[in-house]
């Protein structure tokens, strides 16, 4: 039903400029993705109000669920910086969002949500000059949210202990085991990438193929 | 104003590609081609011009009236374009689009209707009207006006055959105003409206599929009655009475989903809070069939009236093919074809229960739905909500816009002088429509989320209409609270409530509400307040929140708001508890030291640091069952406090310590205790409290079955004055309760739901894959060997479909074991309900009155909410639980037993359980 008018689910023209996949391959990514970057955000925002209101997408009952939140961090001082990447189990909730939520309110402020390619190591923390969004760096006005004309005020210290590196970033867990006698080690981190689509249920999966194609562009 | 969907927003091709399902189609169509030259194609173009047609942006066009003269020039044009186009597709798209646009744009039916009854006989006006005529007109007319309404019924067929309801109803609608015109044959449509009706006698028909089939049919005669009628009133009585007759058959199902409930009272049928939507569309057609159409008057202007066009030949008329509705197709694919009860689980929830819906406006502000004007209208405002899902914006614009397609003096509107002319407004339809769909029982149409973002939506285009409409329907709706307002009503409106204020600055005027802080803390407006208070917090902050309050409600004496922000209640964190250096050891090991370049610990290390502190408990005074649930306790609450800065931090800790929490939550009895410390660490904090519990769920840590024991079983041992609503010192149940409990059942559900899929799509694959072998085999056989059709190999599923099958088997049995535990939970609760109660003397219950009251709605809502899949398992859970349900001593009512199996067989529709 959307030969009248234009869905809100469909990807703008946000990007992540420094990913090297092939456009098409990308379009292909964002139609099945369930990983939302979030703009806009006030510095002050917490995890567990995005929580709230994000999870009113989710749906347990069809598998679903929200899988983990990736706070976007200032690269220097590791705090809150009005990005995140919100990542579920299905792709239908990450459109919910899109249709449900972009252009809405979240702690006063209007935020805005985009499909995302998913979240790898490292987009955690902002790539301007300071540390934080490029975005914030060309901004003229005064805004109170973000902590005004981008300067550090003091904030309290939530993500002092982020880290670099592999491991640095809660996976949100896999879907459950396929067979009740898995052992632990099934649930490593080394899997963080499978993805329900790709799996293709192959017993203990192994790491999709092409994930290990997508490090190799890093 | 602009539709927004015209020409030129979106790169053009792609408008119809996304949801047609070939999004992505070699690779082309991707966000990042905006750049790119990609040019409509003449069926695009005019499919566009089709579907914009009436639209605000046409030039000169007055917002709030549709000019029928439009018509007849438009008409011609499309006619002869029709009868000369040499594009591709272009004369087989013009009538199509013309069905969409109707069936996609409800408001505009009529005037489609107009159009299309032009394009069928262009000659129904003076050719002067068509505007200028040239040599080839006539014929081009003729040729071009050949077949049209094939077309469209080759698209009604296609709606049938997937059954796509609302395509249909909204095509009868069309044909129907068509049969008005005179261009459809009346005795042809009353037989399409009997083949609906022909499926309320098929055998077994479902609720779902005899109610939208009633629809079509009822709708149909409500506009094209008088047509209908001239051709046999007996036929159209004919209809209304098997309308009744269903509508009879399921009137018992509607006790359990009408808004309210009166538990120790006598449940009033005739409600007037609520309407349900086929009696409505029966009793406006009653009236109708009484006075013989006399008043049909409709709504909406109809164009192909005004315009006055010549009658037709009844030989002339098109007469609409005799089709059937096809059945439904049942889905078992992947599932072994046993007939065990787990095999049969169905994937997903049905509608399968009248749709009830809540009134909040008097009918001198909105009309009543069963007459024929308030029926049409909310009709065609709730297919416009569904319709419009995909983009709320326009959804909320083209709502706004409606009066444009009602008859003058339907809906107000200001006239030059600024005063408001006609009989109703349209912002309290509007918000009384979105909000009733928003709470109807047990599911609602959309993810409640739409129906919020949409009013806010609303809200943001007519600030000084739609604002004051939400104020005066968030009255009414606090007003029913007490009044028997389901609690699954009340938490979702609570739940919408604090997005709204979220989305408008938290301005809503509590001082209204101030008086009713001296009723019972039990009392339905006290719970409400405080949870909408608790949610307001959660999407802001505390302080922002609380010192908006007026101060009778900000004290915490009031009961309403706690003394200080949510904080985790860790008992070992302070330096007195004698366990402080025991769990401060832990947290070292599971944080390291980034600037000392300590490492964190492995989970093994920290295992055998918490043996360490058991054996060292164990030889104190410790018995050895204290010490293991001690070093427990220690260990977990460590864990939590490590995780508490953030969910983040929270499922960083899960994740790097599954081999510890496994171990902890080994032992009988041990899962349990890691959800009363959960409870304990975060009692402040339901939201925290859910989050552990769904990634405790994740991770396999906890079972959803041991999640529902826990919210079924109450604590009397936690001192709760103020704790948020995750108290557990009454047994009663909570919306805590339900949302721990819902998410635990929907947890077991959607793991069911996925294991269904995967198997479905392995056995896909098995089957195609030796579908090729044997393909390939037979050239081989044919060739070399005849004989080998003789021995086929048998048939053995692939390792991973075996796979999928077995862990299908193992899910399906925590599902049934999750429902059973409900079940036998909310029975075991019930049986308490206390004895002599009445609902006429509810201003005088106390919290056993309220909390029992408040237990039975949930109890409801639980049996309908998961109907479905209750169903499947039906005759094991009446077995297992009922006949285990006896009224223990120190019960006081004994009627429970009676009550539950009416609540139960009612919701499942199953024949009364003795």
């Amino acid at each position: 039903m959307a030969h009248i008018v234009t869905p809100l689910d469909r990807p703008s023209t946000y990007k992540d400029s420094r990913s090297n996949i092939e456009r098409s391959h990308q379009a292909e990514m964002l139609s099945k993705s369930c990983t939302l970057y979030i703009g806009n955000l006030s510095f002050y925002t917490t995890e567990e109000q995005i929580y709230e209101l994000f999870s009113k997408c989710a749906n347990p009952e069809d598998g679903g669920g929200l899988k983990r939140i990736i706070m976007g961090l200032d690269r220097n001082q590791k705090t809150p910086c009005g990005f995140c990447f919100v990542e579920f189990y299905t792709h239908a909730e990450a459109l919910a969002c899109m249709r449900y939520i972009s252009g809405t309110k979240l702690d006063e402020r209007i935020i805005r949500c985009d499909l995302d390619l998913g979240y790898q190591e490292g987009r955690q923390f902002g790539r301007g000059k300071s540390g934080g969004q490029v975005r914030d760096e060309h901004r003229t006005d005064y805004d109170a949210g973000r902590g005004g004309w981008g300067a550090q005020v003091a904030r309290e210290a939530v993500y002092r202990d982020a880290e670099t590196g592999p491991g640095a970033v809660a996976t949100g867990g896999e879907g459950w085991k396929q067979q009740p006698t898995d052992t632990p080690q099934s649930l490593k981190r080394k899997r963080e990438y499978e993805d329900e689509e790709d799996g293709e249920g192959e017993g203990p999966r192994a790491n999709p193929k092409f994930r290990a194609d997508r490090e190799d562009d890093e | 104003m602009s539709y927004r969907g015209g020409r030129g927003r979106h790169g053009g091709g792609r408008d119809r590609g996304y949801y047609d399902g070939d999004a992505g189609a070699g690779g082309n169509r991707g966000p990042y081609r905006r750049e790119q030259y990609n040019p409509e194609t003449p069926e695009q173009t005019i499919r566009k011009e089709i579907y914009a047609f009436g639209n605000v942006t046409e030039k000169g066009a007055d917002s709030f009236d549709f000019a029928p003269t439009r018509i007849p020039p438009f008409a011609k044009r499309l006619v002869s374009r029709r009868a000369t186009s040499t594009e591709t597709n272009v004369k087989d798209a013009i009538a199509d689009a013309v069905r969409v646009g109707a069936v996609e744009q409800p408001y505009k039916i009529a005037a489609y209707a107009a159009l299309l009854a032009l394009m069928v006989h262009p000659d129904r006006v003076e050719t002067e009207t068509l505007g200028e005529a040239d040599e080839n007109t006539e014929s081009n007319l003729s040729s071009g006006s050949s077949g049209i309404m094939d077309d469209v019924v080759k698209g009604f067929q296609s709606s049938l055959d997937g059954l796509r309801w609302r395509e249909i109803r909204l095509t009868i609608h069309l044909f129907a105003h068509l049969t008005r015109s005179g261009t459809i044959s009346g005795n042809s449509l009353l037989q399409l409206l009997q083949t609906f009706i022909a499926v309320l006698d098929e055998f077994g028909v479902s609720h779902h599929r005899g109610l939208q089939a009633a629809l079509c049919a009822g709708e149909g005669v409500l506009i094209a009655g008088e047509a209908l009628s001239a051709q046999s009133p007996e036929a159209v009585k004919a209809i209304l009475s098997s309308m009744e007759m269903f509508a009879v058959a399921y009137s018992a199902t509607k006790a359990v989903v009408v808004p309210f409930v009166q538990q120790y009272g006598t449940d009033d049928q005739n409600d007037e809070r609520s309407y349900e939507f086929l009696n409505a569309l029966i009793a406006a057609l009653k009236s109708l069939i009484s006075t013989s159409f006399a008043d049909a008057e409709l709504p909406f202007p109809l164009p192909y009236a005004v315009i006055s066009l010549k009658d037709v030949d009844v030989e002339a008329q098109f007469s609409l093919p005799t089709l059937i509705v096809p059945p439904e197709v049942i889905e078992v694919e992947g599932v072994d074809e046993g007939s065990s009860e787990e095999s049969r689980a169905p994937i997903g929830a049905a509608r399968e229960f009248p749709d009830v819906y809540l009134r909040l406006f008097d009918d001198e502000v909105t009309p009543s739905p069963s007459g024929l004007t308030g029926y049409l209208l909310r009709a065609m405002v709730s297919d416009t909500i569904n319709i419009f899902e995909v983009n709320r914006r326009e959804a909320a614009r083209i709502l706004t816009e409606l009066p444009r397609w009602c008859k003058k003096g339907v809906l107000k509107l200001k006239n030059s002088e600024g005063v408001a002319e006609g009989d109703w407004q349209l912002e309290p339809l509007l918000v009384e429509t979105i909000l009733s769909h928003c709470f109807t029982m047990p599911r609602p149409e959309q993810m409640p989320l739409y129906y919020h973002s949409l009013l806010t939506e609303l809200c943001k285009l007519a600030p000084q209409t739609a604002g004051p409409a939400v104020g005066k329907s968030i009255r009414k709706l606090y007003s029913l609270l007490g009044d028997g307002l389901l609690p699954e009503v009340s938490r979702r409106f609570a739940e919408w409530f604090s997005v709204h204020m979220s989305n408008f600055n938290f301005g809503w005027v509590w001082k209204e509400w101030v008086s009713d802080i001296s009723l019972p803390p039990a009392h339905p407006k006290r719970k409400f307040m405080r949870r909408a208070i608790e949610l307001e917090v959660r999407l802001a902050y505390f302080d922002r929140i609380v010192q908006a309050l007026p101060p009778p409600i900000r004290e915490p004496e009031a009961g309403i708001v706690p003394e200080e922000a949510a904080t985790a209640q860790f008992e070992f964190g302070n330096s007195e508890n004698e366990h402080h250096q025991a769990s401060n050891t832990i947290a070292k090991l599971m944080q390291g030291n980034p600037e000392q370049r300590i490492p964190r610990s492995t989970p093994q290390e920290v295992i055998d640091e918490v043996n360490r502190i058991r054996e060292q408990l164990a030889q104190g005074e410790y018995t050895q069952e204290m010490a293991d649930q001690t070093a427990r306790a220690i260990t977990f609450q460590t864990l939590l406090n490590v995780g508490s800065r953030s969910f983040s931090h929270l499922l960083n800790a899960i994740e790097r310590y599954l081999p510890l929490l496994r171990n902890l939550a080994g032992p009988n009895g041990a899962k349990q205790q890691l959800l009363d410390e959960t409870q304990k660490f975060w009692r402040q904090d339901e939201q925290r409290i859910l989050i552990v519990f769904d990634k405790l769920m994740q991770y396999q840590i906890l079972d959803p079955v041991d999640i529902i024991n826990w919210c079924c079983a109450s604590d009397s041992t936690v001192d709760s004055k103020m704790n948020g609503h995750s108290e557990r010192s009454t047994r009663w149940f909570s919306t805590f309760r339900w949302e721990a409990l819902r998410s635990a059942i929907d947890k077991a559900n959607g793991r069911v739901t996925v294991a269904k899929k995967r198997a479905a799509a392995l056995r896909k694959e098995d089957d195609e894959a030796r579908a090729k072998v044997a393909s390939a085999g037979d050239d081989y056989a044919m060739a070399d060997n005849p004989d080998a059709f003789e021995a086929p190999t048998p048939v053995v599923d692939s390792p991973a479909l075996a796979n999928a099958l077995k862990a299908l088997a193992t899910l399906t049995k925590e599902q049934k074991s999750s429902l059973t535990a409900a079940l036998t939970g909310f029975c075991r609760i019930l049986v308490y309900s206390p004895d002599g109660l009445s609902w006429e003397e509810r201003d005088q219950w106390d919290e056993d009155g309220w909390g029992s009251w408040e237990t039975w709605g949930w109890f409801r809502h639980f049996c309908t909410f998961y109907c479905s899949y209750l169903r499947s398992y039906a005759n094991t859970l009446e077995a297992v639980v009922f006949n285990a349900l006896t009224v223990p001593t120190g019960a006081y009512y004994a009627d429970t037993p009676v009550v539950v199996k009416k609540i139960w067989s009612v919701s499942l529709g199953r024949d009364e359980v003795a």
